[in-house]
């Protein structure tokens, strides 16, 4: 029971099960492809074919399965896990099987593609159930142990399947493993279905649409980060691990034997490194998200240095143990890449993300092409050495993503993950809430945590001076700019990451000020294009025109001329126009007043509460606090990229520290003529 | 009659060129060097379909524009939406690049076995047609089938991508995508997906375009598309404004009148390229430029790259660093002036044309870095010199000392009479026309018998290699004294100035147009001593010395080695001579791949060129070797607390003395 023991300390008390299972799973399926992999010149020779073949089926495998991994993980995403899961690992016993009943090679071809795509396309989906079995504390060390059943395969592969050869021909021991993966199977089945998200807040994605998925993937930095850095990394490993045998039996004059010595140490160590190692990476998780990815690229920058080292090796007895320590550190960056993506990743999209950076990591293969040339052209030693630099390379894009590590795993934490609240204390609904939002470009901060609150009907001023962040706050809201922490929920649903063409199509829409024209295009083609997302019913199309056409009275006359020869307040009007074609629900206005006469304001305020009173929710980005006064009941005040004052608009005219900065003095009491606006 | 009919089939392949080019620039506001490259792939997979996989023509034709298509698609998603907010130069001199590749690409397709590598196709054994019919015959022509099929075919196409553009939605957002992709973008357009969508339907336009033309022009499956008709294409885009796809038809068909005028008539094949190039000129001439209410959204920012800075003065001044650079300045000397006793004789020849390549691409350097425009005739102008040069020496019996002041002279001439045109006008339009130039050079202006002479260069008698060597050495050294001079002088600083925000340089009062032409006419004299250095050491010149394609590659290398660098120029030459080292038959494809996809890689990955990695080297050594950090890393915050705490007198001398040179190295260590 010491073992036992053992193991439930090793998962901090949690289930062992589901750990053990998958281990048990991925050992066999290594054993399998370990198995054919030194079993094929004798079974190959068997049909009469060689090398090339092996190579045929390794391309097939390789590229094929990831690619059918990906839709089969969104699959995933949405329905019940472990059946397919369960039915994966079926499909691979039965090719498994089907191995040792082969009698044409286009079966044996066949089956080990088809036993590798039961392989390949689970893996992820195992990953996100792994995530989703075990909590952040021990998941580092219940990835560990996951990984390590394929390295255990893999070591005990060769062995055990050549001895069965030995005995009962290469069909038998495919008989043997196809026999032994049953029980693995059976048990599999038993597992529970684990609730989705249980240690991460759900992200209320269950309708992402099939292509948002990546997408939205991809806007999460750290993930992005990582997803690229697993490129290089992948690269250099595979590339290493390509390069190896021969680096030893041509410098080294090593033999056969000696090279599968040598291949096993490494899988020790591989082993070894996981089980102990595994604490320490979990423990650095621990302290902080961007802890671990740190601890990964440090990872990263001493197997570097190592590969450097080891490709310097004068004599083999400096080499081993170098390789030793150079496995302990490549058997701990799989597990840590995946818990990590894991974090980061919506759960509602975990499976598709982990199948997402397989899939991505499937170009590092590329770089095998590359340094295998190189190999081949300068030596071993070089191609070496370009391992190292493919290591070194991926690994900082490691430190990119830990800069954006932290902000993003708190946006998945439930204290981000809930809109306050829907209704207000009127019982209106909510439509837009933003928490926390935070936005830089190029490294230097502009919004500082962005807290909003929009209801629905009203009409709302953001004010502030220039450079106070109100136009990257619309950006950010329109999707225009990416937010690098905090969550934005439009009528109940999270818009964070989405893409702007996407959140147009939702119902809230920007009219970006006098940019929103399109110069070279006539005011007809403007006014057009404005209509592009209704332009699929005709009827719609057309009766709303004629409606803002009518709002709009002064564009008639210039539906031909270039909307380049507007004038300022004849684009105001193009802009809101085309703003209105949508009928959106929440409407952005930028700087509705800037640079125009105040008679243009003027007319541009009636067509605004003529939006409000046909129940446009209306946000108002103002410079000018007569406008906003006019328009607005309430009011935010953002300096610096912060909110300094929310409440009724009236009242912020008694704020003189704030407006201070905003108008030469004296302009508050004269501000208090209201319905004056053409005094600004 | 039946002229004009041979004339308008002709001319449907420049006119379905320009019609493509018009839909591109509309769409990613760049002129796309690649489009006839991108048609002659379609044509080599035609071929390689139906006469070595032989396929039969309908199952052939849909897999040839499906992987049209593709390659389009590609081109757009990987290079051009990377450069969308780059310069339009950048996104030019990428289409340049993009052209290389997709022809290694087309060179590298499966060729039907006829015998030989370099296979020529004529006519209608090009590829079978998809009906037959008689031949007949109208006046003095005989048109076959394949003449029908582009009479039809050709204006169908021109046809439905003018409604795509002007009717409908998906056009219009194709247009709007490029004026203002965020606005388009909040509208819900698509913009990343229609702008790949016009990228596809161009690129089906070009092979279309040539597979139609193919029976009839023949095909090489050896060479480049021939810039000749990529010139002609352009000229009628650039006489159509690039803004209207019928314009650009008409014109395209017009020209091709022209040529089968001109060819009858005068029985001179290449004529008609001075023809159209004069054509484009005086068109360009009477053009105004269009009047617009403002330029709001036009100028995209030019951070071509990161500027290559000094170093700062504790580094400078520091006795270890000037040490250093003392010993190697002084090692360098000695290596330049020592080089031709070491060396065979022959070495040193190939490094004294080294030296005069370097010239030329330094003058191409600083024109594209400094002014923002490029020229792709500046090995043009050098043949000029070379070849005029050849005359006067040769035939006139000038002395050559005083044919170089004269070459020199005509060199700028030149420049200004291309660059006025062109450089009146907004945009990348001198690109055009020096193409035109440097096309109209090798095939028409070289063989002139007033102009050529008897096709060598000779020097004194007196001037053996090694001497030539030194001389060609001295020539470099003062091109780049005054290259330096002129760019920390006033010239350099408004060329820049123009190249930013020509809107915001007219109001401070810099002559705008005066400034451009002067920096282009600079540039040609120094490309014309360039040439003409490199043709007194090579001696034998001859139109072939001067192929218009060269001044791709010394556009190539002035970009590699870091453009407006004026060490980068050197840097850039030095890369191309290495591909002097690669045997023959290699050679090409090395040379395609290492320019042009090395040209690729640096635009979009790493703009600053060799340049700007010499620079980082020279920032580590220094600040390795005195400890004093070469870039001071100051924060935004602490730059403005260090700036607000200056007052009255040192606030101007900061003014003063802020960096104002152009992006260029300007800096010796």
């Amino acid at each position: 029971m010491g073992l036992r023991r053992r193991l439930d300390d090793f998962v901090g008390g949690e289930r062992l099960q589901p750990v053990v299972t998958m281990f048990g799973l991925n050992a066999i399926d290594e054993l399998d492809n370990a198995t054919f992999r030194w079993l094929a010149p004798t079974i190959l020779a068997d049909f009469g074919k060689g090398v090339g073949t092996v190579g045929v089926i390794t391309v097939l495998m390789t590229f094929l399965a990831p690619l059918v991994a990906l839709p089969l993980s969104k699959l995933a995403d949405r329905r019940r896990r472990m059946p397919i899961v369960v039915g994966a690992a079926l499909v691979w016993a039965l090719f498994s099987l089907g191995t040792a009943f082969s009698t044409a090679l286009w079966i044996l071809v066949a089956a080990r593609v088809g036993s590798a795509f039961g392989r390949t396309v689970s893996y992820p989906i195992q990953a996100a159930l792994m995530s989703d079995f075990y909590s952040p504390k021990v998941r580092v060390k219940a990835m560990g142990m996951f990984t390590i059943g394929s390295q255990v395969g893999d070591a005990i592969g060769p062995l055990l399947g050549a001895t069965i050869a030995l005995f009962f021909g290469w069909r038998g021991a495919f008989v043997f493993i196809g026999a032994l993966s049953i029980p693995v199977v059976i048990a599999c089945n038993r597992l529970p279905e684990p609730e989705r998200g249980r240690f991460e807040a759900s992200q209320g994605l269950d309708n992402v649409a099939w292509r948002d998925t990546i997408p939205r993937l991809w806007a999460v930095r750290s993930l992005r980060y990582q997803y690229i850095a697993g490129i290089w990394l992948i690269g250099g490993v595979f590339s290493a691990v390509t390069v190896l045998p021969f680096f030893f039996k041509n410098s080294f004059g090593v033999g056969d034997w000696g090279l599968g010595v040598i291949g096993s140490v490494g899988g020790v160590g591989a082993v070894v490194a996981t089980l102990t190692g595994a604490r320490l990476a979990q423990s650095q998780l621990n302290r902080s998200p961007a802890q671990g990815v740190l601890w990964l690229s440090t990872l990263g920058f001493g197997i570097g240095g190592l590969v450097l080292a080891f490709a310097l090796s004068p004599t083999v007895w400096v080499a081993v143990p170098l390789l030793f320590v150079i496995a302990c550190g490549f058997g701990l960056v799989s597990p840590l890449l995946l818990s990590l993506q894991s974090l980061v990743s919506a759960p509602e999209l975990r499976a598709s993300a982990l199948a997402l950076g397989q899939v991505m990591a499937l170009a590092g293969i590329a770089f095998i092409g590359v340094t295998a040339g190189i190999a081949s052209a300068f030596g071993n030693r070089w191609a070496l050495v370009v391992c190292a630099l493919l290591l070194v390379r991926g690994t900082f894009h490691v430190r990119t993503a830990a800069k954006y590590m932290n902000d993003d795993v708190e946006r998945l934490s439930p204290l981000y993950t809930e809109p306050e609240r829907r209704l207000d204390e009127q019982g209106r609904p909510i439509l837009l809430e933003t928490k926390a939002i935070t936005v830089s470009y190029d490294n230097v901060r502009v919004l500082f945590g962005i807290d909003l609150e929009i209801r629905q009907g009203e009409v709302v001023a953001l004010l502030g001076t220039n450079g106070a962040g109100k136009s990257t706050v619309l950006n950010a809201l329109s999707g225009l700019v990416a937010t690098d922490g905090g969550n934005i929920w439009f009528d109940g649903e999270p818009i964070t990451g989405e893409s702007a063409e996407r959140i147009a199509a939702r119902g809230l829409v920007q009219a970006p000020g006098g940019r929103g024209i399109f110069p070279g295009l006539t005011v007809a083609e403007n006014l057009r294009l404005g209509a592009f997302l209704i332009r699929k019913d005709a009827d719609v199309s057309k009766r709303r025109l004629r409606e803002v056409l009518e709002l709009f009275p002064a564009l008639s006359p210039l539906l031909q001329q270039k909307a380049g020869s507007l004038s300022g307040g004849q684009r105001q009007m193009l802009v809101l126009a085309q703003a209105m074609l949508l009928r959106p629900r929440l409407l952005l206005i930028d700087e509705l007043s800037l640079g125009l006469a105040p008679v243009v304001v003027q007319e541009l305020l009636v067509a605004v509460r003529r939006l409000q009173a046909e129940g446009v929710t209306v946000v108002l980005v103002e410079q000018s606090v007569n406008v906003a006064l006019n328009l607005a009941d309430r009011a935010y005040f953002l300096e610096k990229g912060q909110v300094r004052y929310s409440g009724p608009t009236a009242q912020l005219l008694q704020r003189d520290d704030l407006l201070r900065s905003v108008f030469l003095g004296g302009a508050a009491d004269s501000a208090g003529a209201l319905g004056d606006p053409t005094r600004t | 009659m039946d002229l004009l009919a041979l004339g308008l089939v002709l001319g449907m392949s420049t006119a379905l060129l320009a019609v493509g080019l018009v839909l591109v620039h509309m769409s990613s506001r760049v002129i796309n060097f690649a489009q006839g490259e991108i048609g002659a792939f379609a044509v080599a997979m035609m071929i390689t379909m139906t006469a070595r996989a032989h396929w039969p023509y309908w199952p052939a034709l849909a897999v040839t524009l499906l992987a049209t298509a593709v390659l389009g698609a590609v081109i757009e998603r990987t290079i051009i939406q990377r450069l969308f907010d780059a310069p339009r130069l950048i996104a030019l001199l990428a289409t340049v690049g993009i052209a290389q590749i997709v022809l290694l690409l087309r060179l590298l397709l499966p060729k039907p076995e006829r015998g030989g590598a370099s296979v020529l196709f004529q006519g209608a054994t090009t590829f079978p047609l998809p009906f037959h019919s008689g031949q007949f015959t109208f006046g003095r022509v005989v048109f076959g089938p394949q003449h029908i099929l582009v009479l039809i075919g050709g204006p169908i196409l021109a046809f439905a991508t003018a409604a795509f553009l002007t009717r409908s939605t998906y056009g219009l957002a194709v247009r709007a995508a490029a004026e203002n992709a965020p606005r388009a973008r909040l509208m819900g357009i698509p913009v990343r997906r229609v702008s790949t969508l016009a990228w596809v339907v161009a690129a089906l336009l070009a092979g279309g375009a040539f597979m139609l033309l193919a029976p009839i022009n023949g095909y090489s499956s050896a060479d480049a598309i021939g810039l000749p008709l990529l010139l002609r294409g352009l000229a009628a885009a650039t006489l159509a404004g690039f803004g209207s796809v019928g314009l650009a038809f008409g014109w395209g068909l017009g020209i091709g009148l022209l040529d089968s005028l001109i060819f009858y008539y005068t029985k001179q094949a290449n004529l008609s390229d001075a023809v159209v190039l004069g054509v484009v000129l005086v068109a360009l001439l009477i053009r105004r430029e269009a009047r617009r209410r403002t330029t709001a959204g036009e100028e995209s920012s030019w951070r071509l790259a990161e500027p290559v800075r000094a170093l700062p003065s504790e580094i400078t001044a520091h006795p270890r660093w000037r040490a250093l650079v003392f010993g190697v300045s002084g090692l360098g000397a000695a290596a330049v002036l020592a080089a031709p006793l070491m060396l065979s004789p022959a070495r040193t020849y190939l490094l004294a044309t080294i030296f005069g390549t370097s010239i030329v691409v330094l003058a191409l350097t600083i024109l594209t870095g400094w002014s923002g425009q490029v020229s792709l005739g500046h090995w043009g102008i050098a043949g000029v010199a070379g070849i005029f040069g050849s005359r006067l020496v040769g035939h006139w019996g000038m002395s050559f000392w005083l044919a170089f002041l004269v070459v020199a002279v005509l060199g700028g001439l030149t420049a200004l009479l291309i660059g006025l045109p062109a450089l009146r006008l907004p945009g990348t339009l001198l690109a055009v026309v020096t193409l035109g130039f440097a096309v109209v050079s090798e095939s028409w202006l070289y063989d002139k018998s007033w102009f050529k002479g008897d096709g060598s260069l000779v020097r004194p008698e007196w001037v053996g290699n090694r001497t030539y060597y030194y001389l060609a050495a001295g020539v470099l050294l003062a091109c780049v004294l005054s290259a330096r001079a002129l760019q920390r002088g006033r010239l350099g600083r408004n060329l820049v100035a123009i190249r930013d925000n020509p809107a915001q340089a007219a109001a401070f009062g810099i002559a705008v147009v005066r400034t451009r032409l002067t920096g282009f006419v600079l540039s040609g004299v120094l490309a014309a001593i360039g040439g003409f250095v490199w043709a007194g050491c090579v001696v034998t010149v001859s139109p072939n010395s001067f192929p218009a394609t060269r001044s791709l590659t010394i556009l190539a290398a002035a970009i590699i080695g870091g453009l407006g660098s004026i060490f980068g120029a050197l840097l850039g030459t030095a890369y191309l001579a290495i591909s002097l080292f690669v045997p023959e038959d290699a050679a090409r494809y090395v040379g395609l791949t290492s320019t042009g996809l090395g040209l690729l890689i640096l635009i979009c990955f790493f703009p600053g060129g060799l340049a700007r990695l010499a620079m980082l080297g020279r920032n580590a050594l220094a600040t390795w070797v005195t400890g004093v950090a070469a870039t001071p890393r100051v924060t935004p915050v602490e730059a403005t607390e260090a700036m607000s705490a200056l007052t009255g007198d040192e606030l101007v001398e900061a003014v003063l003395t802020a960096q104002a040179a152009p992006t260029a190295a300007g800096s010796h260590p």
